[in-house]
């Protein structure tokens, strides 16, 4: 679902998310603060090594591999799975131009939440009017 | 040797099922993902609930029902201007019938990165004993 036409905070009017073909992982949600955005996705079971971040311009890339594994001594059976397994890999495009190097992301809970700070390019700046 | 785990294959997003349950707390309440496997000795039961604590969530056990009920601890702060959601947030809710091989005072429960894993010990009659012959 997106909100396309309320500009934010920062006068996005009309964002438009590239929203994800149906299907891709993990689903996230965006939001915009004062300083910037910050984005979360709910990624349950990783460890930290599994989780793989990087930002480009107003891209940011999520990979990661979610691994189930149960002991197989012979004596297992599996009565129900649901949960998945695999691997992910996922482009974001950010609504403006963030800076890269003071991008923070945390992990807590399975819950995986990214700080991204605008690029100073692109923080709203008050002109001033001379006579 | 069977592959219990898969690797490999590409993860899919998938709709949380949203349940019709009422609780004192207003908001939607989703089904979780939940895998059971049966060992020698246990039920190993492990339930996918993310942004949940370990103080966010119940486990318990009442004529042979098992429920676990859980809320997530993670909330959006209120400062943020929501732009895109993809996915839905609230409390999660599921129940199981449990046989009664179950060993009922033992069961463990461990949260941990959003995942609870509850370990059901079998009752001593129901584990598998070898049994010697003899002549």
């Amino acid at each position: 679902m997106t909100r396309a036409g309320n500009p934010g905070h920062l006068g996005f009017a009309l964002y438009q998310s590239d929203t994800a073909p149906r299907g891709v992982y993990p689903p996230v949600a965006l939001y915009e603060w004062s300083d910037g955005f910050v984005l979360t996705a709910e990624l349950p079971g990783l460890t930290l090594k599994d989780i793989e971040l990087s930002i480009e311009a107003n891209r940011l890339t999520l990979r990661g591999e979610r691994k189930i594994a149960y002991p197989d001594d012979g004596k297992t059976s599996l009565h129900r799975r649901e949960r998945q397994a695999g691997t992910f890999r996922r482009t974001v495009a950010l609504p403006a131009l963030v800076d890269g190097e003071k991008v923070e992301a945390s992990y807590r809970d399975g819950v995986l939440v990214v700080k991204l700070p605008l690029a100073a390019s692109h923080r709203s700046r008050r002109i001033e009017v001379r006579a | 040797m069977t592959e219990l785990a898969t690797r490999g294959q590409e993860l899919r997003s998938r709709e949380k099922q949203a349940i019709a349950r009422e609780t004192t707390r207003p908001g939607p309440v989703f089904r979780p993902d939940v895998d059971i496997v049966e060992r020698a000795e246990e039920y190993l039961v492990t339930a996918d609930l993310p942004g949940v604590g370990t103080d966010g969530v119940q486990v318990r056990l009442e004529d042979g029902v098992l429920s676990i009920e859980a809320t997530p601890g993670f909330e959006a702060d209120p400062a943020w201007t929501p732009v895109v959601a993809e996915y839905l947030s609230g409390a999660f809710y599921r129940e199981f019938t449990l046989s009664d091989r179950i060993d009922t005072s033992h069961i463990t429960a461990r949260m941990r990165d959003g995942v609870l894993e509850l370990h059901l010990p079998k009752a001593e009659a129901h584990q598998p004993r070898r049994i010697t012959v003899t002549s």
